[in-house]
């Protein structure tokens, strides 16, 4: 594993690759959709009644988006990041030059970077509304915290998929299985609130930290915040490593 | 001693299908009947898909996904089957003559199925993948 | 391999040639056995070797909607080039394979000779000093692989260490200096290539005898430094020899002492075609 590597990789993703423009238009079609949101907001308050009961409810509305469109717009965006490229034997050229955990790790960095990068300008919009708009003060800790969960919690789904894209022949194998997984995951979490198996979806930890913006931040258990910012790394690292052993299984 | 040499190599395939297929549905009715013993139904229908898609992908050497569809439907529907026949709970659903009632227990039975049936697809999609090609 | 050699690997279909340099190459993880280049294990030093290889791959695609410099550059800066150097050795490359006119151009249109001539120029990156090359010559057509073996000799004069499989046994006889022969995934001839025609056999005789028939075909085909005959008419019979000493003047006393009258005996050198058929048939 070569930390350098792993950025040239990344860089070139983001920037000069093929999927570049396809990468960072998902990105912003993510932004637009969040933008929309917020600057409906009030609409949406005045339809669910118990918001109105909540300080400044737009970080909400903000998170409940992430958790809803950010697995589907991570799909889109990752399905076939691998496999496209075992597909048409570009990866070759790039294998014969880094090892396989670099490059993995390299196109993990690339996604993630995109929508971290994402739900940061999605933040600051709200943020700007939150203070120009909606005239509420401008909370940095509550900024800061959705930057970091949603970008943990996207990273899961991210790891998840590209797993699937690795072990995929196909872009649309990749896609239906992938497209299955999410649906196994909300149907675990669905499933009943004695279902063991909900602790297993990157939903749960999510919906789990709703609370922190629903209300002023210090009524919110951080014990619980940590652990589930806890389960998300565990969640990710499990998903990569899966990766790495995947790849390192394939004939190129 | 009859049969030609295309004869026996298909033969030989039917019989590994029926060998595989027959492993996958016994290791998950086992599997299906044990956690049922003990009350997890639910979970039993899981681990019983999961194990017998890696069982089945492991062993087949094309159309893990298939197969194991195969199996986890047959070994659920023998276990359903065997429920129906056995369980008083349900000799009561029967017992009600209500199609709507019995319509929708059906419904739950066949989410439950289709469910389970995604997952051992899964299961044999990744360990399948994820063996050593030689 | 030794140094500085460049080393033609062939093979039939199905032999091993892909997989070999998939192996060599990091592509492929091997089962069994181990790979050592240049006194490194691949198993705890791949990163070591892959900076010291160039690989161009068989049948690999590149991105469509990149530029051929836009590869280069990418591929510069995964081998440790910063990207001034990456530019500059990319443009030095694309002008030797001669695609200066078309570096900026979406490799979309690129034609299959233009995407071997980029294969071999990303595999030139930072001069590795082993050159792997799968059949880089498939789809080029004869200017194009002049061109090829001119740059892989220019570049084995630098003491570049260059292995090359192919199909093409006549482009291997012109430039390689060692071959080695795959069959089945078992290498089974490897040697100079002025030896390789030793394989089994390494003369053919052609013999034109007025009344040949079966006892004196039998009688030739006895002799120990025979290894097989063919007949080529009902009077002209090919003798695949294998001996280091001149065998016309046995062979043509034996004829004659048989009653036979010889009216022609020539001995040909088996060309590497005829090897490797040789080779591959006898095993």
């Amino acid at each position: 594993m070569n930390l350098q590597k792993i950025i040239v990789v990344a860089e070139d993703e983001m920037f000069n690759g093929s999927k570049s423009k396809y990468l960072l238009t998902v990105g912003g079609i993510f932004i637009f959709l969040s933008w929309m949101m917020i600057h409906y907001s009030n609409s949406i308050i005045s339809l669910l009644p118990f918001m109105n009961n909540i300080n400044a409810p737009h970080y909400l509305i903000l998170y409940i988006v992430v958790l809803i469109l950010g697995p589907l717009m991570t799909l889109i965006a990752s399905y076939d990041f691998i496999c496209n490229e075992i597909q048409t034997g570009s990866i070759r050229y790039i294998i014969s030059k880094i090892d396989r955990t670099s490059f993995i790790l390299g196109k993990f960095l690339a996604l993630s970077s995109v929508f971290t990068v994402a739900v940061f300008i999605v933040a600051v919009i709200g943020s700007l509304y939150n203070l120009f708009i909606f005239n509420n003060a401008f909370e940095l800790g509550k900024l800061i915290l959705f930057v970091v969960i949603s970008s943990l919690y996207l990273n899961c789904f991210i790891s998840g998929f590209l797993f699937i894209s690795t072990l995929s022949p196909e872009n649309k194998t990749a896609l239906i299985m992938s497209g299955v997984f999410l649906g196994i995951l909300i149907f675990a979490l669905f499933k009943g609130n004695d279902n063991f198996l909900k602790y297993l979806t990157p939903y749960f930890y999510g919906i789990s930290n709703i609370g922190l913006f629903s209300g002023s931040t210090h009524k919110f258990e951080f014990i619980e915040l940590f652990k589930n910012i806890f389960f998300m790394i565990i969640y990710n690292s499990v998903f990569l490593s899966l990766t790495s052993i995947a790849i390192k299984r394939r004939d190129l | 001693m009859f049969l030609g040499f295309s004869e026996k190599i298909n033969l030989g395939v039917i019989m590994n299908t029926k060998k595989l297929l027959s492993i996958g549905i016994v290791t998950g009715l086992i599997i299906v009947i044990t956690f049922n013993y003990f009350d997890l139904e639910w979970y039993g229908g899981i681990i019983a898909a999961i194990i017998v898609g890696a069982i089945v992908a492991r062993q087949a050497d094309n159309s893990p996904i298939k197969y194991t569809i195969i199996s986890v439907l047959a070994y659920n529907m023998i276990r359903w089957t065997i429920t129906a026949f056995f369980d008083q709970d349900m000799k009561m659903i029967f017992g009600y003559e209500n199609k709507a009632i019995l319509g929708l227990f059906v419904g739950a039975v066949i989410i439950e199925i289709i469910f389970f049936l995604i997952i051992g697809a899964f299961s044999a999609f990744v360990v399948y993948n994820l063996r050593k090609e030689k | 391999m030794e140094r500085g050699d460049i080393y033609g690997f062939l093979g039939q279909n199905g032999a091993g040639k892909t997989t070999t340099i998939k192996l060599l190459s990091g592509l492929l993880i091997p089962s069994d056995g181990k790979i050592i280049i240049d006194c490194m294990d691949m198993g705890n030093e791949s990163e070591n070797i892959k900076k010291i290889i160039g690989l161009v791959p068989q049948d690999s695609d590149f991105y469509d909607n990149r530029s051929a410099l836009s590869h280069m550059q990418y591929y510069g800066r995964l081998k440790d080039l910063n990207k001034k150097d990456a530019t500059e050795q990319s443009i030095t490359l694309l002008n030797k394979v001669g695609l200066k006119d078309a570096m900026h151009e979406n490799i979309g249109h690129f034609s299959h000779g233009m995407k071997k001539r980029l294969g071999i120029a990303q595999a030139l990156l930072k001069e590795p000093k082993i050159l792997i090359l799968d059949e880089p010559t498939n789809g080029l057509d004869p200017v194009g692989i002049k061109q090829i073996r001119e740059l892989l000799n220019e570049y084995n004069k630098r003491d570049m260490t260059i292995f090359i499989s192919s199909h093409n046994l006549l482009e291997l006889q012109g430039i390689c200096n060692r071959v080695g022969i795959i069959n089945d995934g078992k290498i089974i001839a490897e040697d100079k290539i002025e030896n390789i025609r030793h394989l089994e056999s390494n003369g053919v005789i052609t013999i034109g005898i007025y009344n040949l028939n079966p006892k004196i075909i039998n009688i030739i085909r006895n002799l120990k430094f025979v290894v097989k005959t063919e007949l080529k008419s009902e009077n002209v019979i090919d003798v695949f020899v294998n001996s280091k000493k001149d065998v016309k003047p046995e062979i043509n006393k034996l004829i004659v002492e048989n009653n036979g009258h010889v009216f022609k005996l020539i001995e040909n050198s088996l060309s590497l075609e005829d090897a490797f058929i040789n080779a591959t048939k006898m095993h």
